[in-house]
Parts: C-alpha cells; structure tokens; sequence
C-alpha cells in the first residue's frame, strides 16, 4: 500500500492505495508516526484507491481513531469501496466512523 | 493438516492467548498470504473478531464519555434555572436585585484565596447563588420595610427560610452537599445563629465563606433598614464580629481579596 500525505487549512489530507492488509498496516502506522504533527487534530483519509481491508488494517486505523480522539481531534474517512465498507459494517465500525462519499464534502465537513 | 503442525501450533497460541483477553498484533503475521490455508482464513476470522471486540470497548468509552458530558450539561442547565429562579426572587425586592450573583463571586474569591481546589470553588459559587432560594417560600411581607423592628411572624419567615430553600433543593440529589451549605449559611460561630445555633465546628467552611459574602454585600447596598455602608466600614464590622459572627480566616482570606483587587467589591470582585 502507498500512503501520501498534504495539508489543506490545518488538515491532514492522506491518501492511500492498495490493500490495507497485514503487510501494510505496520508499515503505515511507523509512516504515519513520522508524519504526523501533534497540533494538527483533524485528518482526512482518502480510501479511493483502497479496494479492501483486513482485520489488521481496521485494527491500524482503530489505532489512528485512539490517538486523534486522546487530542479531541478528528478523523473522517471518504471514497471509501464497497468491500471496505462491508468490513466496517462487520467489524462493527459504522456506529462510529464519519464517511463521506467525496473528499470535498469531508473537508467541508471538517472545516464546519 | 500434518505440514501446517508448526503454523497451526502458533495459531492456537495465539488464540488462547486472545482468550485470556490478551488482544496483541500476533494474530495478524498468521493473515498474510504466505500463512496456508485454512490457517489463513481461521487467523483472519480471529482477527477480525478481535478487532470488532475492540471496536465495541471504543465506542462504549466514546459512549461513556458522551453521557458524561451530557449528565455535566444537564447539571450545569439545572443550576442555571435554578438560579434563574432566585433571580426572579431578587424581582419582588429591588433592594437584593443582583445580590445572589454578588455573593456568588465574592464567595468564589474567597475560596479561591483560601486555596480550594477548581470543583470546589464552583460549589461554593453555586451556594452563593442559590443561598436565598427558600425566600422564594416567604410572603411578600419579609420584603417590606416594617421599621426598626420586624414584626415576629415576619421574623420567623426570615429566620425559616435556610430551611425551606434546603427543602427545595434536596429534591436535587446532586445538589445535595450545595443544600447542607444553603441551609447552615446563616449559622455564626458563636452559635447564636439560625436555624439550629450550630456551633463554629459543625458549619461548613463553604457556609462560613457565604456568611461572609452574604454579610459584606448586606451591608454595602442601601436596604430598607440602612443606607449602604462603605467598604472601608463594612469590612471593620467584619473583622470586628470575626471569632463572633464570621469567622476568622474567612474575613482574613476576604480582606487579601479586597486589598488585592483595589477595595471594588461591587466591580471587580462580582
């Protein structure tokens, strides 16, 4: 998986690509940890390119949740695939993950 | 099976240790595609369970402390009607209008100066503002001036009403240790106070510290029975009657307070 990271007005804008497996989660948690600024509290993350998750992706992103809600931060999630979605639902992560369908109505929403 | 003893060997380490409730990222090296199957598939089945357990303890924190927050609002909206209650009081008397809300902060201040901590100062502020609640259970002849000396019916309402604002507010259980306040404010350390004559030792510091802001700000607006008195005279009497009425490291926090923000009680106190 390749992750890539910008700012747009104090968010953190981070694209991924490929699966979010076993193999990749390591690997974006140390990439993130060197990425990430601790005075930045909102995060995008843009799924488009994510065409399925495994129980140790949604763990890596369980991670991520933990941390920005330990900085009263935020995290929205958008383009997500259809299969990523259906392990949301079974993982039983619908009941706290904002999604929006495209990337501008997440920073809409996270700019509000 | 028999070729795959070594992987389904860690499996069942790992799926033990899971249920021991020891939730770690081993079970995760078994869901790469180099793990044979059905190992595979039983790791990532085990993977995903776990996750979702996590998942549920987070939203259940997240949950929790939602309706913490929720329970702190629901408090804090109650304390405001509440006292939007005692300032409708304040209404039937012109000459108390604002007093609740003086007495509140010079209370804080005081409590502040005596080195309470940050959630003790605010249940001392909220006693100064609900203090004369049970007024709100008095007739409108305790408001009126009767002269140089009320009429005993009116002075039984007046010496009733700790009591009755007690009762209004123990309907509030979290408000209770507010109402042991209210009702105890008017209590002296000379135990000549009303309404049991308590002794120094059995009122509350937070009650002796409205006693005080209770009295300053009695004596320093103009009342049906006497012109406002000045600071200067106001604070005398209080250190005159401490040990008596008020008491001592009360009236001396008070005086720091006062000396500290230029003698303006009514500014920069309230």
């Amino acid at each position: 998986m390749e992750q890539t990271i910008s700012y747009q007005d104090e968010i953190g804008v981070v694209a991924l690509s490929g699966r979010f497996d076993s193999g990749a989660a390591p690997l974006f948690e140390a990439w993130f940890a060197l990425q990430d600024k601790p005075e930045i509290s909102r995060y995008l993350l843009d799924l488009a390119e994510v065409p399925y998750i495994t129980s140790a992706g949604l763990r890596s992103l369980l991670r991520l949740l933990k941390l920005l809600e330990s900085r009263n931060g935020k995290l929205l999630l958008c383009c997500v695939a259809g299969p990523v979605q259906d392990l949301f639902k079974i993982a039983g992560f619908a009941g706290f993950l904002s999604i929006c369908e495209t990337r501008e109505a997440a920073l809409d929403a996270l700019a509000g | 099976m028999h070729e795959n003893s070594q992987e389904l060997h860690q499996l069942l380490e790992i799926i033990a240790r899971i249920a021991a409730g020891n939730y770690s990222n081993d079970i995760m090296a078994l869901t790469t595609d180099d793990t044979p199957e059905p190992i595979k598939t039983i790791a990532e089945a085990m993977g995903l369970m776990m996750v979702k357990v996590e998942a549920r303890e987070f939203h259940l924190e997240q949950l929790v402390s939602e309706l913490q927050r929720l329970n702190e609002q629901i408090r804090h909206n109650t304390i405001q009607t509440v006292a939007a209650m005692a300032q409708a009081l304040e209404a039937r008397d012109t000459y108390t209008r604002g007093h609740a809300e003086r007495v509140a902060g010079i209370a804080a201040e005081i409590a502040a100066e005596m080195d309470f901590d940050a959630e003790r100062v605010e249940l001392v502020r909220t006693a100064g503002l609900l203090h004369d609640i049970g007024k709100i259970g008095c007739s409108d002849r305790i408001f009126q001036d009767h002269g140089p000396k009320n009429p005993p019916d009116v002075v039984k309402e007046i010496l009733n009403h700790p009591v009755i604002g007690g009762d209004i507010l123990s309907r509030l259980d979290f408000l209770n240790e507010v109402t042991r306040i209210i009702i105890t404010h008017h209590e002296r350390m000379d135990g000549k106070g009303y309404p049991y004559r308590l002794g120094a030792e059995q009122i509350p510091l937070e009650a002796r510290i409205i006693a005080v802001a209770d009295g300053f700000d009695a004596m320093t607006t103009d009342r049906p029975y006497q012109r406002a008195r000045s600071v200067e005279v106001a604070m005398g009497i209080l250190k005159e009657d401490a040990g008596h009425h008020w008491d001592c490291d009360c009236v001396a926090a008070f005086e720091r307070v006062l000396a500290r923000n230029g003698q303006d009680a009514g500014g920069k106190i309230v």
